[in-house]
C-alpha cells in the first residue's frame, strides 16, 4: 500500500488545482500514472473500469490519518445516471504538504511522469469528464491485455467481454487522448 | 448423508462431496477456528472452518438455484466452494499473517490461504481424484481466472457465498444479533446478466437492494463488535507474537508452517499443522521460553490490556505518520523496546499494534465486502452500484480508523490501577511516536 500513498500524495500536490474531484477521477489518475510510471500498483478489471484495492485502501488510510481532507457532496438527482451521485473532493491537509517533499525524493525519476501524466488528463478536460478518461482506461486496458493492435470494432467487441460498452465514436475520442500520452500508436 | 447445521438445517452432500468431507485437508478444518481465539471474548465461538465450508456450500447451492444454473455447472460451483478454505492456517486469518511474514513462495504468487488451497487441490491424491474432470473448472473459479462468470461470483465475488454464510454463522456462534442477514431475501433476488458472448455477472434486482443494504450494516457491526473486538485484537496480537517468538528460538517445526514456499514437502507440514497442534507444538518444546509463556497466557486467558489506544490521525507530526503507515517489523521490535522502557515494563511484554478497521457503510469498505462492486440492476434495466440505490447507504461521518494500540502484561491489576497506569504512560507514549518523524 506504501506505494499507492505516494502515488496519492503526489498525484494531489501535482493537480493545477491542488484538489482532485471524484473517486473515479482518482483511480482512473492513479492507473495512468501506475501504466506511465510502472509504480507496481494492481489494478483489476470493474464494472467501471480498472480498479485498484490498493488506491481506494490508500485513500483511506490517508483521510484517517488526516493527510488528506475529504469533503462529500450529494447529488440526488444523478443517481439514476453512470454518473457519481456522491461526489467526494480530495485535498492535501496541512499535515500532507507537509510530507510531499519526502515522497518527491522515495518516488524520484517517477514524479516527473506522474505529472506528465495529471497535465495531460488536465489538458483533455477530462478532470471534469472523468467518464471518458474512465474510457480511456477501459480502452487501454483492452489493448494491454491483448498484446496487440486492434481495429476500434475489435476493441469495442473486446471490451464487451469485460462487461464495458463503449460507442466506437468515443474509442476514437480516448484513443487521442492515449497517443498524446504516448500510450498508444495510431497505426 | 444428511448433516444437520444449526444454521442451515439438514444439508445433503452427494456422493462426491461425501468423499471430499472424509479427505484429510478437508478434516483438517475441523481443527481450525473460524475466529481464532475469539472464543476467549466470546465463549460461544469455537465453530471451526468446516462447518462453515459446509454451509458456504449449501448457500452457493442455493444462490446457482437461484439464477437457473444448470445442474453440472452448479454442481462444479458446489465443489468449488465446500473446497474454498482447504489452505487456511491455523487460526484462520491470523495465520494469514504469519504466512505474509514468513512466506517464501516465489514469483507473483504470494503465499495466502487462496494460493495454498489451490495447491492442496492440485496435489491432493484424493482430492484430485474424486473431483476428476471437474478439476480444472474447480480451480479456476476458486484463482478467478477465465471468464468473469455469475459462477464465479457466487464461489468468490464481492457476495458470494463465503461472506453469506460467515457472517451470519459468526454472529450466531458469537452470541450477537448483529450479523442477521436476510438470506432468503438476498438470494431470491439475485439474477444473472449477460456480458458479451461467454461472460456474466451476478447481480441483485433492485427489490434486493434494501436486504444487501443490511448486509453491509451487519458486516459493519460484526467488524467493530467482534472481528475488530479490542479484546479479540489482543489474541489476535499474543497468537502472532507468540510465533514469532517461536522462530525467533527455533522451537522445531514452526517455522517449516509459516515458511510455506509452495513445494510438496513444505504443503505436506503445513497440512499437519493445525489451531491445536500448533501451540503444543511450542508448549512442550523445550526450546520455547517466551512464546511458551505467551501460550499459557492464551490457554488460561492471561490476556495483556490495552494501555495505549489513539487514532492515527492524532498524532502531529506528518512524518510520524508517514513512518508508521509503514513500520517494518524492525522496526516496531525497537519502538515496543523504547516503549518498555519509558513505561517501565518488561520489552518481551509489550505489543505495539496498528489496525485499520473501515466502515463498508461509509466508502470503500475492506474486510471483503466492497460495496462499490456490488452491483444492482434496477427495474429500468440500467446497472448501478449498490449505495446509489436505497437511501441507507449515506454514509455516516466516520470512514477507516486506524488505530494504534499498545498492549501489555497488567496482571494482578484493577480496572482503576489500570486507568491511572494508562493516564500516565499516554504522553510519553505518543512523545516516542511522534519523534518517529526526526
Amino acid at each position: 500500500m506504501a506505494n499507492a500513498i505516494d502515488t496519492l500524495l503526489i498525484l494531489l500536490d501535482e493537480a493545477s488545482t491542488k484538489k482532485v474531484v471524484g473517486r473515479t477521477l482518482l483511480q482512473k489518475q492513479a492507473y495512468f500514472a501506475n501504466e506511465k510510471a510502472r509504480l507496481g500498483l494492481t489494478f483489476e478489471a470493474h464494472f467501471y473500469g480498472p480498479f485498484s484495492r490498493q488506491v481506494s485502501e490508500a485513500v483511506d488510510t490517508l483521510v484517517a490519518a488526516g493527510l488528506v481532507n475529504e469533503t462529500v457532496e450529494e447529488f440526488p438527482q444523478l443517481r439514476l445516471s453512470m454518473w457519481e451521485s456522491r461526489r467526494y473532493t480530495y485535498q492535501l491537509s496541512r499535515k500532507g504538504q507537509e510530507l510531499t517533499s519526502s515522497v518527491r525524493k522515495r518516488l524520484g525519476k517517477a514524479v516527473p511522469r506522474i505529472r506528465n501524466v495529471v497535465r495531460n488528463i488536465e489538458n483533455a478536460g477530462m478532470t471534469r469528464d472523468y467518464m471518458t478518461l474512465a474510457a480511456a482506461s477501459k480502452v487501454y486496458h483492452v489493448l494491454k491485455r491483448s498484446g496487440e493492435g486492434m481495429h476500434v470494432s475489435r476493441i469495442r467487441e473486446e471490451a464487451r467481454r469485460l462487461g464495458w460498452n463503449i460507442s466506437e465514436p468515443k474509442i476514437k475520442q480516448v484513443i487521442q487522448f492515449l497517443t498524446s500520452l504516448g500510450m498508444v500508436k495510431a497505426a | 448423508m444428511e448433516i444437520r447445521d444449526p444454521i442451515h438445517g439438514f444439508i445433503e452432500p452427494d456422493i462426491i462431496e461425501s468423499a471430499l468431507l472424509d479427505s484429510m485437508p478437508m478434516q483438517r478444518l475441523r481443527r481450525i477456528k473460524q475466529l481464532a481465539l475469539a472464543c476467549l471474548v466470546y465463549p460461544g465461538a469455537h465453530h471451526t472452518r468446516f462447518e462453515h465450508s459446509i454451509g458456504a456450500m449449501h448457500v452457493a447451492d442455493r444462490m446457482a438455484r437461484a439464477i437457473d444454473l444448470v445442474d453440472e455447472r452448479r454442481r462444479v460451483v458446489r465443489l468449488a466452494t465446500l473446497l474454498h478454505d482447504t489452505g487456511h492456517a491455523p487460526f484462520s486469518h491470523v495465520g494469514e499473517q504469519l504466512l505474509e511474514q514468513y512466506g517464501r513462495r516465489k514469483g507473483d504468487l504470494e503465499s495466502s490461504h487462496e494460493s495454498i488451497t489451490l495447491d492442496v487441490i492440485r496435489n491432493n491424491a484424493i482430492i484430485r481424484t474424486v473431483l476428476g474432470r471437474r478439476l480444472d473448472r474447480v480451480i479456476e473459479l476458486i484463482e478467478g481466472t477465465g471468464s468473469r462468470s455469475a459462477e464465479r461470483d457466487i464461489v468468490s465475488g464481492p457476495m458470494d457465498a463465503d461472506k453469506l454464510d460467515y457472517l451470519v454463522r459468526d454472529s450466531f456462534f458469537a452470541g450477537v444479533k448483529y450479523g442477521v442477514a436476510d438470506l432468503d431475501r438476498i438470494i431470491n433476488t439475485l439474477d444473472m446478466v449477460r456480458a458479451g458472448k461467454n461472460e456474466s455477472h451476478l447481480v441483485i434486482s433492485e427489490d434486493g437492494a434494501w436486504a444487501v443494504a443490511q448486509l453491509l450494516l451487519a458486516k459493519h457491526h460484526m467488524s467493530v463488535q467482534v472481528y475488530r473486538h479490542r479484546a479479540r485484537a489482543i489474541t489476535d496480537a499474543m497468537i502472532v507474537r507468540a510465533v514469532e517468538f517461536a522462530i525467533d528460538e527455533g522451537v522445531p517445526g514452526v517455522h517449516g508452517v509459516f515458511s510455506y514456499n509452495g513445494s510438496r514437502k513444505a504443503l505436506d507440514r503445513y497440512l499437519r499443522c493445525d489451531d491445536d497442534r500448533l501451540f503444543r507444538m511450542i508448549l512442550e518444546s523445550p526450546q520455547a521460553r517466551r512464546s511458551k509463556e505467551y501460550c499459557e497466557r492464551l490457554v488460561s486467558r492471561r490476556l495483556f490490556k490495552e494501555i495505549f489506544r489513539k487514532n492515527i490521525g492524532d498524532i502531529p507530526n506528518a512524518l510520524a505518520i508517514d513512518k508508521i503507515i509503514r513500520l517494518s517489523r524492525e522496526e516496531v521490535i525497537n519502538l515496543q523496546r523504547r516503549i518498555a522502557r519509558t513505561i517501565g515494563k518488561n520489552a518481551d511484554r509489550v505489543i505495539l499494534d496498528v489496525q485499520n478497521i473501515s466502515n463498508p457503510t461509509y466508502r470503500s469498505p475492506g474486510f471483503r465486502l466492497h460495496e462499490q462492486d456490488v452491483m444492482v440492476k434496477r427495474r429500468n434495466g440500467t446497472i448501478v452500484k449498490i449505495q446509489d440505490v436505497p437511501d441507507v447507504i449515506t454514509g455516516p461521518q466516520q470512514s477507516t480508523q486506524t488505530h494504534i494500540n499498545v498492549y501489555c502484561e497488567m496482571d494482578g491489576t484493577m480496572r482503576q490501577a489500570r486507568e491511572r497506569f494508562r493516564r500516565r504512560v499516554e504522553k510519553p507514549i505518543l512523545q516516542i511516536l511522534g519523534q518517529l518523524g526526526g
